[in-house]
Order: structure tokens, then sequence, then C-alpha cells
């Protein structure tokens, strides 16, 4: 098992015995995943936030029923692709004949907002690959592999040959001068 | 908000913490906004990188805020909950039991502290106690400044471990009480 399964199971538990900011921390952690998986039924941001919102509410209420055979994305994404085919089907629409395979989550997904909302993607894409490319060699590596190839610290750094620990320093740094580069921009 | 604080978020969302810093997190959580602030930057790197999610930066916001509060006033009670109730009360006559204990000790070997301090000269005790004094602000000027500095072993790591599971407890206690909260109180 990973060590983000580990996490997950642990908050999982912390959760059944009643804490419910472990479960803030949760959703913090997916909301923009299952939004994203969302977001390929065609729907409106609007309904994506609804089904999103009855999502996390529908796995809270039945945390006591995910065992841990799976792991918690998993059970949360089945969840959220369920509610999503009872909401187009109770507003008559027809959801996809094809499942959304749980793997393809990272790939691109369509954008369902207006124009101006896909203007502003792109530029703010546009702001964060430069920023990137300002960042020093060490900063913009780690970024790379975590973001765009969804690496592990620990494989980033047995190929950067570094500690865990300087890894995740490093892509921290990365994300905080990106972050200061989009605010100077936009 | 520390950097500290905003490095394990940033850790947390590749899932890359450790159980300390995922109950760091979760205090920091109920401690405004600023956490909030920096998840919603780090989103949008993200979206612009490898995931396009079909949310703005505020939907996110707006979002994470209605479930949040959902959960907050959600009635679901779980079985682990109620055992860890039973738990606690039980924690807490423990609890009750021991101050009793060390209360009583308290009151038997202070008189004879008390006794071996009048044979001291006065001075004696004075610079004592300065010195204890000054020895105890230096160690917590140094936890307060550079706690990064100690590094806790697997032993105080458990003991660490065991009372944030503690203050946890009693913090969901205190939310479930029917005690009047004053803070509410005044601020009605």
């Amino acid at each position: 098992m990973i060590k983000s399964e580990i996490n997950d199971q642990r908050l999982v538990k912390r959760v059944l015995k009643g804490d419910k900011k472990s479960f803030d921390l949760l959703v913090l952690k997916y909301q923009q995943r299952v939004s994203a998986v969302l977001g390929r039924y065609k729907l409106s941001p609007e309904e994506v936030m609804d089904i999103t919102q009855e999502t996390f509410i529908k796995a809270y209420r039945s945390m006591e029923k995910f065992r841990g055979d799976s792991k918690f994305y998993t059970w949360l994404y089945r969840i959220a692709i369920n509610t999503a085919k009872n909401h187009l089907i109770s507003k008559s629409r027809r959801p996809p004949d094809v499942d959304i395979d749980v793997y393809e989550i990272t790939s691109l997904l369509k954008s369902t907002n207006g124009p101006e909302s896909e203007f502003e993607g792109e530029r703010l894409s546009q702001v964060v690959e430069i920023a990137i490319s300002k960042l020093p060699q060490d900063l913009k590596s780690a970024i790379i592999m975590r973001e765009y190839e969804g690496m592990s610290y620990e494989d980033i750094s047995a190929i950067m040959e570094c500690p865990v620990g300087t890894v995740r320093s490093r892509i921290f740094r990365a994300r905080e001068s990106i972050d200061k580069e989009v605010k100077n921009i936009i | 908000m520390k950097n500290t604080t905003k490095e394990q978020l940033s850790a947390f969302l590749d899932g890359e913490t450790n159980e300390i810093e995922e109950h760091s997190l979760s205090r920091s959580l109920s401690q405004g906004d600023s956490l909030i602030k920096a998840w919603i930057s780090y989103l949008d790197i993200r979206r612009a990188t490898s995931m396009k999610d079909p949310l703005s930066s505020e939907n996110h916001l707006k979002l994470y805020r209605e479930i949040s509060k959902a959960i907050k006033s959600d009635e679901t009670h779980f079985n682990s909950s109620k055992r860890s109730n039973r738990a606690r009360f039980a924690f807490a006559g423990y609890g009750v039991a021991a101050s009793v204990v060390f209360a009583l000790g308290v009151l038997l070997i202070l008189p004879q502290k008390d006794e071996s301090l009048v044979n001291l000269e006065p001075d004696v005790i004075k610079d004592d106690s300065y010195a204890r004094i000054e020895e105890a602000a230096e160690q917590s000027d140094l936890l307060v400044n550079a706690p990064e500095l100690f590094e806790l072993d697997q032993q105080k790591r458990d003991r660490l471990r065991s009372y944030l599971n503690e203050h946890d407890r009693m913090v969901e206690m205190e939310s479930d009480s029917k005690l009047a909260n004053f803070k509410e109180v005044e601020r009605k």
C-alpha cells in the first residue's frame, strides 16, 4: 500500500472516531479530482458543484461502509459517478454509456465552462508555464516530475539523487514561487 | 501562516505527510482561512499543469465551505464514535483519580520540603530559584524560537501522538457538550 493510501485510511479511522476536521482534510485532498471527473459528464459548473457536494456528504454518511479493501479515492469516485448518473437520469439526460476509467483522472479533461472561463484557464496555464521556466533547475525538475508526471516524492528523490525531505522542500518552494509569479501577473 | 504549515499542506495534497503533520494541519484548519488560501493557490497550479477541472478557484472555495458546513452540522454518529465516548468517560474517571492521588502526594511531600528550606541561608534559596527560573526560561525560548531544532524520538512521538489524540477527543467532547460556550455568548 502506498503512503497516500495509508494516510487516507488513517484519516478515515479518525473520521469514524468523530473527528470531522479529518474529513475536511479528505475534502481538501480530493475535491478537485472529483470535480474534474464530473466535468466529463458535460455538466454545468453549478451542477458539478452540487454533485461534488452530494458526493462528499454521501461519503461521510456511509463512511462506516468503507472497508478499506479498495483505495479511498476509488470508493469516492464510485459514489461520484453514481450520483452524477442519477442526476442525469432525473434530469432526463442520458448518462455516458461507458464509465470513465478511474485511472484516467489526471489526463486532460474537457472544460465545460464558457469561453471567458476557458480564456482565463488558458491564461493561467501560460502564466504558470512562464513561472516554471523561471525556476532554478532543481526546483523546476522537482515540480515538473510531480505535477506533469504525477511521480511520488520517493521516485523523484531516486531520480534526483537527493533525500525525500529535499524533494518535498523543493516542490513546496517551487509552488510558492509559481504562486507569487501568478499573483504578480494576474 | 508559517511556511512549515504551508509545506505540510503542499506535501499533504501529494499524499506525503505523516500522522503528526495531519494533526497539525487539522488544527490549522480551525485557525482561520490562510490555509485554505494556500490550498486554492496550489489548486490553480494543478489546474494549469495537469488537471483541467471545470471549476474556478472561487467555485472551489465556495464548494469547500459548503461541504465543510454541511459536515459540521451533520448528525451522523458512527459506532466507533459511540465507543470512543464510553472510552472518554472512562478516561476522564482515571484522570480524576490520578489528580486526587497527585494532590495527596503533593500534600504529603510539601511540608518536608519546607522544613529543609528553613535550614538554608536566604541567599542560597534566592540564587537557586533564580538559576532555575533562568534555566526554564532559556529552555522555553529555545522551544518557541526554534521548534524545528528538536527531532522527536519514537517514545516522544508516541507521547505526542497520544496527547494529540486526547486533545482531539476533548475538543470533540466540548463541541458535543451542553455547557455554555462563553465565546458564543459574548458574540451574541
